[in-house]
């Protein structure tokens, strides 16, 4: 049932971003969908208006407590805008009327940037196709949601769950501990500008070459080839004698049982030391599945998810007041946070959408941002896009990826955001 | 659709060149659809704010250290809270908040500057006798003239009217010491934020309640 008044505490997961979040580290990732008409600005904007409400976790604003910030009811007209140049822009918390996400439109696509304190892909993906869904029924077409539209449904206070705190156990308390990661070094573009490379590979393709070839899954065949050029590519890599750490987001909520619209992920991390720089490709896609295997295993999770809760519910943390946790955040994260992985590598799966929607959504998309290099990718009828974004003016690993795909025979179509006259301007 | 002949990649976007191997792409002179938009230099407010902010700082301390010079503070107070009005209004103007913020904040300042200016004239008879419980009652009635006519954040103003019922509050406590020798004002703020409180307490305990839970929440 909705509800006027509600508010929620931070996930575990989403405490730090706030504190650490700026115009240069925007931890935000953005979702689209391309589709076969021009986007009418007027009922895309009605269409959110219509839907927010339902998404309890996505209407509301930041707010600060005493010990802690918190999200509490938004219930301002959302105001859809045009998109801009600079992709994954910062949401400000007081600018946007409070809200923490963006929704834009250009051309035939909708866009949704979500800032990850909000929720993660999977949150941000039902919210998306559920706008997409309602802006489609308003341009009068008759759709049938086959039960796959969470916009539709009623809203169940288990979407609003933080899972983190749910699934926590005081016994199987993980220490951890992060050893520093390879960095990828270069000059900056200005104005945060982030350059998008966006691979679109046939998924039949893929399969041959991951299934077929290698007997592995598509994102172990991706995470393998990620490592193979970034190993072999890089220079600096086995030179700096730190090891190559790749971090993937795992969905938790299959594990656990959950339905929370709020981030619930971990990631995985796949490790390789500088010694390892002359592994072959066969070399490496074994040694990623082992390591997906270790860490794949449902206890091994709830032991890592108990450690991040156990830091929340330090009884000396929890009466810091919040501006001085803020700080300590700023300074942890500044210090140890960008440290500790090389890139990161999100792969949102394949996206379903009832078959009456599908013949008007052309493609779906799904891009991360970060500091160093980021990489996204997401399924959509017979296609993968991959998504390398960088804000380092370095294309040498998208040039040895998109090399790697054709030497495997897999056919690479790319689009790019970058423009001849950037090397000037930025 | 152009095609890089060395990369081995077909551009759906509107490249010339191989954004890889910066070869010539085939095909390239079809006009292709532009995907994102051309990226154009904005100009930015944040220098000049920053240059302003900037030049207003330095004219606090450069007057308040002449006016050191004789060992008494005067001129330098009011030129500096001038200073800090035109900080918080082009602040106000320039950045876009959220207006109840703002108005936190002309409170705060408003109270600050006639606090100083009294303390100028050297009356701290006055200060505390008059200025202090007056602007502590009209500030109080300000804010619940807003929490009354403002419905759509009744949970944050119910907890800042109350914060603000139990400041004024403290004239009372300063006349218990002896400190305050005028009565009037200060028995007329008292009673005003303590009818407040009770009042808010009655008939908007569970607002209050309900604040008092997100913001402590541990």
């Amino acid at each position: 049932m909705k509800k006027k008044k509600y508010w929620f505490k931070i996930d575990n997961a989403g405490k730090v971003f706030p504190a650490i979040s700026n115009d240069n580290r925007t931890n935000t990732f953005r979702l689209s969908m391309t589709l076969v008409n021009e986007i009418n600005k007027d009922v895309l904007e009605q269409a959110v208006q219509m839907i927010l409400p339902r998404f309890e976790a996505f209407a509301v604003k930041i707010q600060n407590g005493i010990f802690w910030q918190y999200f509490s009811e938004n219930h301002r007209a959302y105001r859809v805008e045009k998109e801009g140049s600079i992709l994954n822009k910062y949401v400000h918390p007081r600018n946007n009327k409070g809200y923490l996400f963006k929704v834009y439109y250009y051309d035939n696509r909708i866009t949704l940037e979500t800032f990850h304190a909000l929720s993660d892909g999977f949150g941000s993906l039902s919210f998306l196709i559920s706008i997409v869904y309602q802006y489609l029924i308003l341009l009068g077409n008759k759709m049938d949601s086959e039960g796959m539209i969470l916009g539709i449904k009623p809203i169940q206070p288990k979407e609003n769950e933080d899972s983190f705190l749910v699934n926590y156990d005081k016994n199987m308390i993980k220490k951890m501990t992060e050893e520093n990661a390879f960095h990828f070094k270069g000059e900056l573009f200005d104005y945060g500008f982030s350059h998008l490379f966006s691979l679109k590979l046939s998924l039949v393709e893929l399969k041959k070459v991951a299934k077929e070839k290698y007997n592995s899954t598509i994102t172990e065949f991706f995470a393998s080839t990620l490592c193979y050029c970034i190993m072999r590519q890089n220079a600096d890599f086995y030179k700096q004698k730190k090891p190559l750490k790749l971090f993937i987001p795992i969905n938790l909520r299959p594990f656990f049982d959950s339905i929370t619209l709020r981030n619930f992920s971990l990631y995985l991390k796949t490790v390789f030391n500088p010694e390892d720089h002359l592994l072959d490709f066969n070399a490496i896609i074994k040694s990623v599945k082992n390591q997906f295997k270790d860490q794949v295993d449902k206890n091994v999770l709830k032991s890592r998810i108990s450690g991040y809760v156990s830091l929340e519910k330090a009884w000396w943390l929890r009466f810091l007041p919040a501006f001085i946790k803020n700080l300590a955040f700023k300074i942890g994260y500044d210090i140890l946070g960008t440290k500790i992985n090389t890139a990161s590598f999100s792969n949102l799966g394949y996206v379903k959408l009832p078959k009456d929607m599908q013949k008007h959504i052309k493609d779906v998309n799904f891009v991360i941002g970060g500091f160093g290099i980021g990489i996204g990718s997401i399924g959509y009828q017979n296609n993968i896009n991959l998504n390398f974004t960088s804000r380092i003016k370095d294309v040498s690993l998208f040039k040895s990826v998109s090399d790697f795909f054709t030497s495997e025979g897999i056919t690479v179509n790319a689009i790019s955001n970058y423009r001849e006259a950037y090397d000037e301007l930025l | 659709m152009s095609y890089c002949n060395q990369c081995k990649i077909n551009y759906h976007s509107n490249q010339k060149k191989c954004v890889l191997c910066q070869q010539k792409l085939m095909n390239s002179s079809l006009k292709e659809k532009e995907y994102f938009p051309f990226f154009r230099k904005k100009v930015s407010i944040k220098p000049f704010i920053k240059y302003f902010n900037y030049i207003n700082l330095m004219s606090i301390l450069i007057s308040i250290l002449i006016d050191l010079q004789d060992l008494s503070l005067s001129f330098s107070l009011i030129v500096s809270i001038s200073n800090l009005y035109a900080i918080a209004l082009a602040s106000f103007i320039f950045r876009r908040e959220f207006w109840t913020f703002k108005l936190s904040k002309i409170i705060l300042i408003s109270l600050l500057t006639l606090l100083l200016i009294t303390l100028i004239l050297q009356q701290t008879n006055l200060v505390l006798d008059f200025v202090l419980p007056i602007t502590l009652l009209a500030n109080l009635l300000l804010f619940f003239i807003i929490f009354i006519t403002r419905k759509d954040k009744p949970i944050d103003m119910s907890l800042h009217l109350l914060a603000f019922s139990i400041f004024t509050l403290l004239p009372k406590l300063l006349q218990q010491l002896s400190l305050i020798k005028v009565t009037l004002p200060t028995d007329i703020a008292f009673y005003s934020s303590l009818s407040l409180i009770i009042y808010l307490l009655l008939f908007y305990r569970r607002l209050v309640f309900e604040a008092l839970r997100r913001q402590f929440h541990i």
